[in-house]
């Protein structure tokens, strides 16, 4: 283990970032700050609309422009700010040293190009060898994210492929040119539950390989307990808890942590009745002033509907930086946090 | 509970024709979606078809809900032949067999009040007087946990959750004895699934219905469903009350199915079965067993050249499992890993 000092691979520091829509400017991201070590998995998790993926495009700067802008916060990339860079920097930066997987296989492959053409392309953005080299750091690529045949895989075309094949090569794409970050966006979602079983093992092997930090946004805690190491638990455009994953599985601290995960079914056990969120999540032009998960809340006080809950961290030592936005927490365990 | 079951599946097939060619096409294969699924639905329970995509279990699904005609075997519900049954029958089998399907932004009609939507099966169908309609409109609503008013609404003016409450609503309002499930909470956020649910749950015992629901996910399955029904390649691999089948799974197939399930907890350790490459191509399915080709406890020939048939456990006359590991050697347990190494 590196020393704690040592600068985090990635580091998101109070970031915002704005949508311009008819209905008025929006907050979708809206102070968010997380942090990933190296060779670490941080997850975020959230219900769609929480801003999790908009906070994963605004790491690579890749908002749907001009609607959409970072309005403020940093990115710190080894400690680089990646908000600062020009455009020309930026694209050295995507995919070289942070590369992205998408949902969707079959929509983040051209269909009418072969699958080595698409891997060649990504790799020949970062590095200036001959044709004949590159398809054979391909066929490498497409070794390593373990697609059997590489050498005859390389000339198919996406439509001849499985998906979860084809989602192989778009991570031979994203890693293709060895970045030391990678985000990803679920996924396994489109995938078949036994081969979302052997995606996610090769993520875990290539990150034990390569020392890789790993993002991984989901709404499913099954991926979480599997893969994270810490976990950002958003709603509605915030994080509302954040820490290691046990502290998160075992002593869930923020309201809608808990029942969230109280309403998952486990495999392992008979549940006689399932918890159940009333409601549903607010709409971004209709926030509730206070804290945003007030009207859903069991446990709301009379202060939750006028202010937004002040970050409280876990007292105990051993916590490792385990904290939530919510007033229930001021009590002695917890302790007023300023970041 | 009644002893008759509701749905009996008897040696269903269906197979779908691959041509070749446009003007004088020929038939060079058959896609074997279903393949000899037999299995029954008692009164009031929840039996849940699982299995990975392409497994056949939609089509299971749509062969119930008559959108398909098997190619060989029937389908009985209440002792009536499903697809054979015309005029006032068959009238009387749609309003008793309804279906929630999985995405709610497709399966309601946008140009049409909520009212008109869940009041269309009774309207269609001369079920009852005219004057009735909107009481038995407002009850139904009301069960799903929407309010009257809202039935003037349009659908693009609820939410995902919402949305689901009015698909569940228009399949109520006939009173049918047979729910169709298809994935009926897997398009909703995390929040709203456990809402669903439950309400399934509680609507399952205030009208006294059988579910049959198809589902990957496992938890839903467990939390839903009595009975659980595995397929793989259109055929059917166990089958079982969902504790038994999910405190011992059986199947080498289910097993892997079991081992590649997320954990609820990051300290819950599953020995991972991760299955060699992908499920073949049901155009052409392997010989014998046809899981035989992935199986991590296949026998040795026999798997490769005789298909195993469904038979109850001798310990377990509820449990069933169509694998050569139980019937060749009653006594072994495949945890022995005997049957490892050919």
């Amino acid at each position: 283990m590196r020393s704690p000092s040592a600068p985090p691979a990635l580091e998101v520091r109070d970031l915002e970032t704005r949508i311009d829509t008819k209905l008025g400017l929006i907050k979708a991201v809206d102070g968010v700050s997380f942090s990933v070590e190296h060779g670490k998995t941080l997850g975020i998790v959230g219900e769609s609309g929480s801003g999790k993926s908009i906070t994963a495009l605004s790491i690579l700067r890749l908002v749907p422009k001009p609607a959409a802008y970072i309005a403020k916060g940093q990115v710190l990339l080894d400690g680089e700010d990646l908000l600062e860079k020009s455009e020309n920097e930026m694209r050295k930066v995507r995919g070289k040293r942070i590369s992205m997987i998408l949902q969707d296989p079959q929509t983040s492959l051209n269909p009418v190009f072969s699958v080595g053409f698409q891997v060649v392309e990504a790799i020949g953005l970062h590095a200036d060898s001959r044709r004949k080299a590159l398809l054979r750091r391909a066929v490498e690529a497409l070794r390593r994210v373990r697609v059997a045949d590489p050498e005859r895989r390389v000339d198919d075309f996406p439509h001849q492929m499985s998906g979860g094949m084809k989602q192989r090569v778009v991570g031979a794409i994203a890693l293709g040119s060895f970045p030391r970050v990678l985000i990803a966006d679920e996924p396994t979602t489109a995938l078949d539950v036994t081969i979302q079983a052997q995606y996610l093992r090769l993520l875990k092997d290539i990150q034990a390989e390569t020392g890789l930090s790993i993002i991984f946004i989901t709404h499913d805690f099954g991926v979480v307990a599997r893969m994270c190491d810490k976990v950002a638990v958003m709603y509605a455009g915030r994080v509302v808890e954040y820490g290691p994953v046990r502290q998160i599985f075992n002593s869930p601290a923020h309201p809608y942590t808990k029942a969230l995960l109280n309403s998952v079914p486990a495999i392992e056990e008979d549940v006689d009745r399932l918890y159940s969120i009333k409601g549903q999540p607010p709409a971004f032009w209709d926030m509730p002033e206070g804290c945003r998960f007030e009207p859903r809340c069991d446990v709301a006080m009379q202060r939750c509907k006028t202010e937004y809950p002040a970050k409280f961290a876990r007292a105990a030592a051993e916590s490792g930086g385990h904290c939530a936005n919510c007033w229930a927490l001021e009590e002695p365990e917890w302790i007023p946090s300023r970041f | 509970m009644d002893s008759e079951p509701v749905l009996k599946l008897k040696e269903v097939t269906k197979y779908y024709p691959v041509t070749k060619g446009l003007l004088f096409a020929r038939t060079i294969g058959h896609v074997r979606a279903v393949d000899r699924v037999t299995l029954d639905l008692d009164q009031g329970e929840t039996l849940a078809l699982v299995g990975e995509s392409g497994c056949g279990k939609t089509t299971t699904a749509k062969l119930i809900l008559r959108q398909e005609t098997p190619t060989s075997g029937k389908l009985e519900f209440e002792g009536q032949d499903v697809h054979r049954i015309t005029g006032a029958a068959l009238k009387q089998y749609r309003t008793d067999v309804q279906a929630v399907f999985q995405d709610p932004w497709s399966s309601l009609n946008p140009r049409m009040r909520v009212f008109d939507i869940v009041s269309e099966t009774l309207v269609v169908n001369h079920a009852v007087a005219k004057g009735e309609v909107a009481d038995r409109v407002a009850k139904v609503l009301s069960d799903v946990g929407l309010r009257t008013e809202q039935s003037r609404n349009f659908p693009h003016e609820f939410s995902g959750g919402q949305r689901q409450r009015i698909a569940i609503a228009s399949a109520l309002i006939s009173e049918p004895k047979l729910l169709v499930l298809d994935e009926p909470v897997s398009a909703l956020d995390v929040s709203i699934r456990s809402q669903i649910m439950n309400l399934f749950k509680d609507l399952q015992d205030l009208y006294r219905m059988s579910y049959l629901m198809v589902a990957h996910d496992l938890g839903t399955t467990r939390y839903m469903a009595h009975k659980v029904a595995v397929m793989y390649l259109g055929q059917l691999v166990e089958l079982a009350p969902t504790r038994s089948l999910f405190e011992a799974p059986l199947h080498p197939y289910t097993q892997a199915l079991f081992s590649a399930a997320l954990p609820s907890h990051p300290d819950i350790e599953r020995e991972e079965i991760i299955l060699e490459g992908e499920v073949p191509s049901p155009i052409d399915p392997p010989s014998g067993c046809s899981f035989h080709t992935r199986c991590p406890l296949k026998i040795g020939e026999v798997c490769e050249k005789e298909t195993p048939e469904l038979t109850p456990r001798p310990d377990d006359s509820q449990h069933h499992v169509a694998c050569h590991l139980y019937t060749r050697e009653p006594s072994r347990s495949p945890g022995d890993g005997e049957g490892k190494r050919v």
